[in-house]
């Protein structure tokens, strides 16, 4: 049974910081921990925020979560009011939360820092503002312990907004120092339980390049579809060819250095209209399925708008089943997907 | 205070306001542009709600600017319609959106008084509309002043071109006005130094279209031609070293408008492409040197051959 929730943090040096500083128990009466991914509502002025508040209460009724996870895109072009709003919508159903930025979360009629200075103000949400100097704004670690031991870890990832490299704006990436400090965070876990590495997830908003790496070596994946155009093209991936996914022109470290240390699995969000998941190397790689039909989504095989959210079920044999809960906006109704033992 | 003087406070307040809803009116619509097929119906009442005081702005401006009697009585009768006309459908289609419990702009998240806002505007363009209406069927005052054409080839382009970049400069002013006061509560102030050429530069359009139309326009009598040309070098020159500075800024601190201006510039940010330093620059150096350098290359003019 898993009895608490432990959050540390680390500094530019990738040395942990005082981990008690940073601890929450959570108690759990079952034995699994359930993680709700819920990503891209995008609220903005022209949010409707009962609809919204409407649409999160069946969806975590569904799948009944032990905390929800924010995948960034939350807010798109929107003010202190709105974020307000929206945290108070979310806040109101009473699960905790944690919650990584997206490119869209720094636009708006906002100092950029407002979105955790109002993390800060909640109980629910296990934000916290570390004032280090690792690339972005929310790089965190939440651990998931029984019984002193750590069987899961989340990182929680910046990926940034947009990138200016050499005068050519694209999307942003998960910068080396991110890496070392994700590294410094796990070799901490594995020292602290016993000198193995921990099963994790790897949470953030923008793909890695290794989603294209994964189409390539299984077009189908083993969950999901892929509904964007194909409009996406770097000369240094795969030729120059045209990708449905979005992630950023410069290649992040991340995937080689996590496919080491016992991650299961990373899941971003950022392309709407895909849901799909597949293995790459070991590592289960999937979009998160979007929140809500906030600025545009896309509409599955069988006809149903792709969006709800994903659900992972931690196990503490150190594998997870993920589950892909669509509901659909207006009569609320739902459809699932799952595949198991991941 | 001369009528002359008045008119030109009337304006340069309706100026500010219309600045200030016209960033807000540009907002909404980026915000609706990606999903318009859907978003355009949340945002009709807001956006033509909002940009209605850009339109009253330039009405105001064109009575205030007739060629003739005949003109003037024509922009009374024309725009007040048209005021009358768009407070009409600003008022019953915002009423038709609450009492419809249709979601438009959600309630104090844009503007800190939504919908009372549209409502105010509504009423401000029914009343100034009416007004105008009523002096399109009344003898004109024989104090009026007229400017007449001196050469249509010439300042019917002008007027086309500061029609444009006054849109240009009520963005930036407005989202000036406005970032002052919301955008900035938490940065830091190293940013904010950074950010002080950008800033000028959001101000500078709108600084130079009042010192156009408080000290230049008309052409006042005592018009010292020296001066004047000492004026717009210096203006150009401001206009130049500003602009030179904000591309500096940006090869010193790549990401500052993407980390600070997003507020500001939220195409650069949507669209992965830097505007910014362009748009606060060029509209600027292009209608600074277009309106300058008259005055500053002027040749001298030839002395008839016949006088030596």
């Amino acid at each position: 049974m898993f009895s608490s929730l432990l959050l540390s943090c680390g500094s530019s040096t990738g040395t942990p910081l005082e981990s008690a500083d940073y601890q929450e128990e959570v108690i759990q009466s079952s034995t699994v921990f359930k993680v709700l991914q819920i990503s891209d509502v995008h609220a903005s002025y022209l949010t409707d925020m009962g609809e919204v508040k409407s649409y999160l209460k069946v969806l975590t009724e569904e799948a009944d979560p032990d905390m929800l996870m924010l995948t960034g895109d939350i807010f798109f072009n929107a003010t202190e009011q709105i974020c307000d709003a929206f945290f108070g919508a979310l806040e109101s159903i009473g699960i905790p939360y944690a919650f990584v930025f997206g490119n869209h979360d720094y636009q708006g009629l906002y100092s950029k820092k407002y979105i955790y200075h109002r993390l800060g103000k909640s109980d629910l949400s296990y934000f916290v503002n570390i004032d280090d100097n690792v690339y972005g704004n929310s790089n965190y670690v939440l651990n998931i312990k029984r019984n002193g031991k750590i069987l899961w870890q989340l990182y929680c990832l910046d990926s940034g907004s947009t990138y200016n490299n050499n005068g050519k704006y694209g999307y942003d990436y998960i910068r080396d120092d991110q890496v070392d400090w994700f590294a410094a965070q796990s070799e901490a876990a594995k020292t602290y339980n016993n000198g193995s590495y921990v099963p994790s997830l790897a949470f953030f908003h923008i793909p890695l390049q290794e989603w294209i790496l994964a189409h390539d070596a299984n077009p189908s994946g083993i969950l999901g579809e892929i509904k964007e155009k194909d409009a996406w093209s770097s000369p240094d991936v795969d030729n120059g060819k045209l990708q449905p996914f979005s992630p950023s022109k410069v290649h992040s470290k991340l995937f080689e250095e996590a496919k080491l240390r016992n991650v299961k699995g990373m899941f971003c969000g950022h392309d709407h209209a895909n849901d799909w998941v597949s293995t790459y190397e070991g590592v289960v790689l999937g979009y998160g399925v979007k929140t809500t039909r906030g600025l545009y989504y896309g509409t599955s095989s069988e006809g149903y708008d792709i969006t709800g959210g994903s659900l992972m079920t931690l196990k503490s044999d150190g594998t997870f089943d993920l589950e892909h809960i669509y509901v659909q906006t207006g009569d609320l109704s739902i459809h699932t997907k799952e595949v198991q033992g991941l | 205070m001369s009528q002359l003087k008045k008119r030109k406070v009337y304006e340069l307040l309706l100026y500010i306001l219309s600045s200030v809803f016209f960033f807000y009116a540009i907002q909404l619509l980026i915000t609706a542009y990606f999903d318009w097929a859907n978003a355009a119906y949340h945002v009709f009442p807001g956006l033509i709600g909002f940009a209605s005081l850009t339109y009253l702005s330039y009405a105001l401006h064109s009575i205030f600017h007739p060629r003739t009697e005949k003109s003037l009585h024509l922009h009374y009768r024309v725009h007040g319609a048209i005021s009358i006309g768009l407070g009409l459908v600003v008022a019953i289609i915002t009423s038709v959106y609450i009492s419809q419990k249709i979601i438009s702009i959600n309630e104090h998240n844009l503007t800190p008084i939504y919908p009372l806002d549209l409502y105010f505007i509504a009423a401000f363009l029914l009343g100034l509309g009416g007004y105008w209406l009523y002096k399109s069927f009344r003898p004109i005052g024989p104090e009026t002043p007229y400017y007449p054409f001196i050469s249509k080839k010439i300042e019917v382009p002008l007027g086309i071109l500061k029609g444009v970049f006054t849109l240009f400069a009520s963005y930036l002013f407005g989202g000036f006005l406005l970032g002052l006061i919301f955008f900035n509560n938490y940065s830091d102030v190293a940013s904010q130094f950074f950010m002080i050429p950008y800033y000028l530069l959001m101000l500078a359009p709108a600084a130079l279209l009042v010192y156009e139309e408080f000290f230049l326009f008309p052409k006042p009598a005592a018009f010292d031609e020296k001066k004047e040309r000492r004026r717009w070098l210096i203006i150009d020159l401001i206009a130049i070293g500003l602009s030179l500075i904000a591309f500096l800024v940006i090869f010193v601190k790549p990401n500052l408008l993407l980390d600070q201006a997003t507020s500001f510039f939220p195409l650069d940010h949507m669209g992965n492409i830097m505007i910014a330093p362009y748009l606060v620059t060029i509209p600027l150096l292009f209608y600074s040197l277009v309106l300058g350098l008259p005055h500053i290359v002027k040749k001298k003019e030839k002395v008839p051959e016949d006088a030596k």
